[in-house]
């Protein structure tokens, strides 16, 4: 496995793990160090008697440390690992310590219990009741977000930046205690519109819109088969059975981790993993939540490139997926993606035409030139179609520096109308901006 | 699209005001609208909200893109120059990691003595530290090759000065890149930066001229001399006063002629006889003149004696001395430096005035007269150090450096030659024993100056005290992490 000190470094919990990673990430701090196809191990002096005996899984990458830090991977993990990419070489190609054989061991044996558990019997007639109620409380939670919104309109939108976060802060409350969370969401969104924005009544209006669809659409369609329930469903905050999702067989590729994001809200770390598949050329949106303190179960690197079996939540136009199986690859082909805009608008209208709500989604773009125009940056393709920029100042000088002008194939994560960029290649090197 | 201009205009007033009409909309909408208007029945807002919503998917799946072909997009030269090794680039990227500027000089004048520059990805970390610690500007953007060149063209933060142009960037630059320039032109060509100045000095504002006059303090000659002289009619008193104080530093200029004029009369040999007038003796003789003219007191020479025991004549001679080249008095006296010293000696208040003699000393660099002076073993002539031969320096701050520590520091820290082993060791041996004075920002600071070579020698310097020598312990660890990092510096451009 080959990770780039930054893709290791993606990895960190937070800023002063990866420092600490990298003042740890020298020779002189290791009394011991090893690696195999299956694991990194060493072991690092700390303050006290005994070193610390670090150790990483390369398989389905997952640090183990005896330091006494409740940071997810810690700081001798890090540092591990960065040192095995700088140095791979002065790593002992010996077998691998009991300490390490053991651990391995107790997680492959957790992989096999946990396929192996078997499902409590199901009492089907209070599920059913319990769905009923819940169904109740979403649609008394509905038609009240209705009539909320039916009043924006009615007395114009122009009074909303005066309105302030308890106004809908407190519309949130009432739909998270009417059970649907998603919805709580999207008013929180709302809320947070940019009233400092010179045009702010246009994507104010375009959430309150999407609200309405939603709302509406499930008013009339949750009796139904459409196609498009489980979409709907989704945008309220109805979950799915994640152990049920991985029984159905997934699509299995190798998989390109394209992007990163997280953010934390009340101590609940969600981390967005955006990968593509490099034969079935689909893209997919990995979930992970983690409470603050708790270990989480994945550990991808925008870069990485893994052998897995997704499971696609249901969806018409599918995105979200979990990972069922996991495997380490040596493929590490780059992926082709739209030639152009007229290409990523067309796959996106065609999407808007199964279901016109639509979150964020990532796209591979190729030879892309990064333009300043109207005091803005934009992406222009090789026919010279134009998108512009958002956040450009996040990284617009770290693209420009590797590009030098020239046009380079990139990662972006958004929508046609406007993009973030999350990564680009650079001779045959993906690399994070 | 104006369809939906109208929405968000219906969306602002609130359908209460105003409603949005089928003909507002898409004629493709027509037959969509038409089922919305039947099935709404008389609900405004329901009807609105409709129609806005299929508005916006309509908008969305047929989303138009702006195209600009004319848009002219520069691109960034080829190289001319090679790249570091890929060794050399993980150090720097360890050495901005440990955030200090110094070792990042230190890096990047390795660099540019090699002829070679740092990998683009490093560009926008590289120059965001340029535009913080302004020193490092010259070097980070001489080691940034075409690249960097061109960058600095997109980004108006980044117009760093390149030392290129230079008589365009004196004409058009900001203050601060004019400083530079001048001051640079003033080193390699002293006259050419006097006749730049000259030629835009009437159209500078007072803190531009004051500005500017300070920088002439490099390189200043007698060719200086008429244009200082003529700014006695400028209307700023500051400007006036500076032009004064560098005509004080300009051996030649009429000021310090007058100063010489009145010194030669002042200052006079006179023999003494002794042992019962059986023999004499050389001495000098301290009187001022009975008048003295009035100029010398306008530049600025106190009259009054701030000391009881000085006298306001002896305290007047002292400062026309400090401000006189002390190879006037080798013309004086027709006698060597050393004699001339010694003539000095002879007397308490001749001996006083070798104090002067030594600030004159520093105010008119003579590597003759700073050695010599150095040897008073009762003064310390700090500025003279400069003048001195690194030998001749390390063996000066060597002996002095335990009564007079507290300023020795800080004139160490200000020198830009490496110190040598023996000398960080007397440091730091000194530094050790004051850990809340001299904690690690001193180290990181002055790590340019640290050489490789005391890593062994760091715990010889333990103070004998537990707390001190608790925190040197520590202050080690963080010398050897920033010392590991320039050897590597070092062998990562040698090999």
């Amino acid at each position: 496995m080959t990770l780039s000190e930054d893709q290791i470094l993606a990895l960190a919990p937070d800023e002063a793990s990866k420092k600490a990673g990298l003042g740890l990430a020298n020779m002189s701090k290791w009394v011991s160090k090893g690696a195999n196809e299956l694991a990194i191990w060493g072991e690092c002096q700390g303050s006290g008697s005994k070193p610390y005996q670090a150790q990483i899984d390369l398989s389905n990458i997952a640090f183990k440390c005896s330091c006494p830090s409740r940071k997810f991977p810690c700081k001798h993990g890090l540092a591990l690992f960065l040192l095995y990419a700088r140095q791979t070489a002065s790593f002992s190609i010996d077998k691998a310590p009991a300490w390490v054989t053991e651990w391995l061991e107790k997680r492959a044996e957790k992989q096999e219990k946990k396929a192996a558990k078997e499902e409590a019997p199901v009492d089907e007639a209070a599920q059913v009741k319990r769905q009923l109620a819940r169904h109740d409380k979403v649609m008394n939670g509905i038609n009240e977000l209705q009539l909320w919104i039916k009043d924006i309109v009615r007395n114009g939108i122009l009074s909303m930046p005066d309105k302030g976060f308890p106004w809908f802060e407190n519309v949130a409350k009432r739909m998270v205690d009417a059970q649907a969370p998603g919805l709580a969401n999207m008013v929180r969104q709302l809320g947070e519109t940019n009233f400092f924005a010179e045009n702010w009544q246009q994507p104010f209006l375009e959430q309150l819109l999407k609200l309405y669809i939603v709302t509406e659409g499930y008013q009339q369609h949750h009796s139904g088969e459409a196609p498009f329930l489980q979409d709907l469903r989704s945008w309220i905050g109805f979950t799915i059975n994640q152990d049920e999702l991985k029984e159905q067989t997934g699509i299995t590729d190798t998989w390109l981790v394209l992007a990163k994001q997280s953010n934390e809200v009340d101590n609940v770390t969600t981390e967005k993993y955006w990968l593509y598949g490099l034969e079935q050329k689909k893209y997919a949106l990995v979930l992970q939540f983690t409470v603050r303190g708790q270990g989480s179960q994945l550990s991808l690197t925008p870069g990485l490139y893994i052998q897995a079996e997704l499971v696609f939540f249901p969806s018409v136009n599918p995105m979200r997926a979990l990972i069922k199986r996991q495997l380490n690859t040596q493929n590490n082909n780059i992926p082709t993606g739209y030639s152009g805009w007229d290409e990523v608008t067309a796959a996106q209208s065609e999407m808007y035409s199964r279901f016109p709500v639509q979150g964020e989604r990532p796209f591979i773009v190729e030879q892309l030139t990064a333009v300043p125009y109207n005091n803005q940056w934009w992406l222009r393709d090789q026919s010279s179609r134009m998108v512009p920029i958002r956040n450009a100042e996040k990284n617009i000088w770290h693209i420009l520096a590797i590009s030098g002008g020239q046009p380079l194939n990139m990662v972006l994560i958004g929508n046609p109308a406007q993009v973030e960029v999350a990564g680009i290649w650079q001779e045959h090197q993906y690399l994070l901006v | 699209m104006q369809s939906w201009e109208d929405v968000i205009h219906t969306a602002m007033i609130g359908t209460d005001k105003k409603i949005l009409s089928v003909s507002q909309l898409p004629e493709s909408l027509a037959a969509v609208q038409t089922m919305l208007t039947d099935k709404s029945g008389n609900d405004k807002e329901i009807l609105y909200l409709q129609q806005s919503s299929l508005l916006m998917n309509y908008k969305q799946c047929g989303l138009s893109l702006l195209q600009k072909e004319e848009i002219g997009t520069s691109m960034a030269q080829p190289e001319e120059k090679p790249y570091c090794s890929a060794v050399a680039a993980q150090v720097l990227k360890e050495v901005l990691n440990a955030e200090a500027p110094l070792l990042l000089e230190y890096w990047l004048r390795r660099c540019a003595e090699n002829e070679q520059i740092f990998p683009p990805v490093f560009i926008p970390a590289l120059f965001s530290k340029a535009r913080q610690e302004k020193y490092l500007q010259g070097l980070v953007v001489r080691c940034s090759g075409k690249r960097g060149e061109w960058m600095c063209g997109l980004n108006e933060n980044w117009n760093f000065y390149r030392g290129e142009n230079t008589e365009e960037t004196w004409q058009t630059g900001t203050q601060e890149q004019r400083r530079t320039v001048l001051k640079e032109t003033r080193r390699t060509n002293p006259a050419l930066g006097l006749t730049w100045l000259q030629q835009t000095w009437a159209t500078e504002d007072a803190a531009g001229k004051l500005a500017f006059l300070e920088v002439l303090k490099t390189g200043l000659n007698e060719g200086d001399i008429s244009f200082l002289e003529s700014l006695h009619t400028e209307k700023s008193k500051k400007v006036k006063e500076e032009a004064v104080n560098l005509l004080k530093h300009t051996p030649g200029s009429s000021l310090i002629r007058l100063y010489q004029q009145v010194l030669a009369e002042a200052v006079q040999v006179k023999k003494e006889r002794s042992l019962m007038g059986l023999s004499s003796k050389t001495v000098l003789q301290f009187k001022l003149p009975s008048s003295v003219p009035e100029a010398i007191f306008e530049s600025g020479i106190q009259k009054m004696s701030s000391q009881k025991n000085i006298s306001d004549d002896r305290f007047i001679i002292y400062q026309l001395i400090s401000f006189t080249p002390p190879v006037f008095w080798e013309q004086h006296f027709q006698l060597k430096p050393v004699e001339i010293i010694d003539l000095f000696c002879k007397t308490e208040e001749g001996y006083e005035h070798t104090g002067a003699i030594g600030m004159a000393a520093s105010r008119f660099p003579s590597p003759e007269w700073a050695a010599l002076m150095i040897e008073d073993e009762n003064r310390l002539f700090l500025d003279l150090i400069v003048q001195l031969s690194p030998e001749q320096k390390e063996k000066y701050l060597l002996k002095h450096f335990e009564k007079a520590g507290d300023t020795l520091i800080q004139l160490v820290g200000n020198t830009t030659v490496e110190w040598s082993v023996s000398l960080t060791k007397a440091i730091f041996k000194y530094t050790s024993t004051n850990p809340n004075q001299f904690t690690k920002t001193y180290y990181r600071d002055h790590i340019h100056l640290i050489p490789v070579g005391v890593v062994p020698e760091l715990t010889r310097c333990t103070p004998s005290e537990s707390y001190p020598a608790v925190a040197w312990g520590n202050t080690c660890d963080y010398l050897r992490e920033l010392l590991s990092l320039k050897e590597q510096i070092h062998q990562s451009f040698n090999s």
